[in-house]
């Protein structure tokens, strides 16, 4: 945007036109300076052009957005990332409150069955979110509500949580999960064990 | 209707052409497809009403029905463009008003037209709307002032605190650097 846009001479003359051709439009010309314009549409394209050019530079400039008129465009708010938070709070606000309630003596069993909870509440949230940053739309783009049962399906199946085996309270694929769960959940789950 | 005087005057000295001479149904829909849009925007930028516009563009099209076949075709576009424009001034005229300083705005995008020029005017309508987003800030300010709050250069000088002719100048620049741009 730092180029100049016409050397003087014939550019200038091109553009004191399409000055003329905006202030016409916009009803800012007195009368002479209005005839003078007329007497010049009747004759000359380029006019005729540059006031055309007037009224569409106009009306794309009226339909600008408002806010981001100056400086940086806002960056879009991504709606998997608040939902993600909001349940972070709300698994952090679960935890402690089970861990305040529950009496010292008798959580062991209690908390690891909590725990559990806690982390597959986590992963299947996680599975929902928008982590891989594409919008939700390019993620379901059939829009068909079956193809997102699918896809909540494929990843319950993709993690291997088996809640009906207590043999195998926790996910088999463990190890890649733990990588995902943040610190705070990780420390959480210790300090209630 | 009577047709507009200069537009009478050219009927009157025309000779009466040949029915088999004139534009076929599906030239002039070509021509209309080629220009309505922006035949349009021109014509709004002189009466600045969109059903004035709407009345200006039948009577041109009227008058290329009967008299299109008499101009070269290479500058067919200039001749339907110099027709409109005296309708809309006989349009005018018979409102008795000179055009209005506020207006509503009619649709960016032709609702008339076929869908791939509308995808190819929305684009063009984007495309410029990112452009004028783009311009240095100094020069996309007042080319806003004066187009969406409807300041004077004059007013938009005394806003900013500078000369007329640097508001001015902005403006200038900035429409240049449009035009070099959509180009």
């Amino acid at each position: 945007m730092s180029e100049k846009p016409r050397p003087a001479a014939a550019g200038d003359d091109a553009a004191r036109l399409e000055l003329a051709a905006l202030r016409y439009f916009l009803g800012e010309l007195d009368a002479a300076g209005q005839a003078r314009f007329e007497r010049r549409l009747d004759r000359d394209q380029t006019a005729r052009d540059a006031l055309e050019q007037a009224v569409w530079i106009c009306q794309a400039a009226d339909s600008l957005p408002a806010a981001p008129a100056h400086g940086a465009p806002a960056r879009p708010i991504r709606r998997g990332s608040w939902r993600l938070t909001a349940a972070a709070v709300l698994m952090v606000g679960v935890a402690l409150g089970l861990m305040r309630l529950t009496p010292r003596a008798a959580t062991h069993d209690n908390s690891a069955a909590q725990a559990e909870q806690l982390v597959a509440l986590w992963i299947e949230l996680g599975a929902d979110d928008d982590t891989d940053g594409r919008p939700e739309d390019a993620r379901d783009a059939t829009g068909d509500p079956d193809d997102a049962d699918t896809d909540d399906a494929d990843a319950d199946g993709a993690i291997g949580l088996d809640t009906a085996d207590p043999e195998s309270p926790m996910p088999a694929a463990t190890a890649d999960e733990d990588d995902d769960l943040p610190d705070w959940l990780l420390l959480a789950l210790g300090g209630g064990r | 209707m009577n047709p507009p005087p200069p537009i009478r005057y050219a009927l009157e000295r025309a000779p009466v052409p040949e029915a088999e001479a004139r534009l076929r149904p599906e030239d002039i829909a070509a021509l209309y497809d080629a220009h309505r849009a922006g035949l349009g925007r021109f014509l709004f930028g002189v009466l600045r009403d969109a059903e004035l516009v709407a009345d200006a563009l039948q009577q041109a099209f009227a008058i290329a029905l009967e008299k299109g076949h008499q101009c070269d075709p290479d500058h067919r576009k200039g001749w339907l463009y110099r027709v409109a424009f005296h309708a809309a001034l006989e349009i005018r005229a018979r409102h008795g008003r000179a055009a209005p300083v506020s207006f509503t705005w009619p649709e960016p995008v032709d609702p008339a037209a076929s869908p791939e020029q509308r995808a190819i005017q929305a684009e063009r309508l984007d495309r410029l709307r990112e452009l004028i987003g783009g311009l240095p800030p100094h020069e996309r300010e007042v080319l806003l002032l004066r187009v969406t709050d409807g300041l004077t250069f004059a007013q938009i000088a005394a806003r900013l605190r500078c000369p007329l002719g640097t508001a001015l100048s902005r403006a200038h620049t900035a429409l240049s650097r449009l035009k070099a741009r959509m180009t």
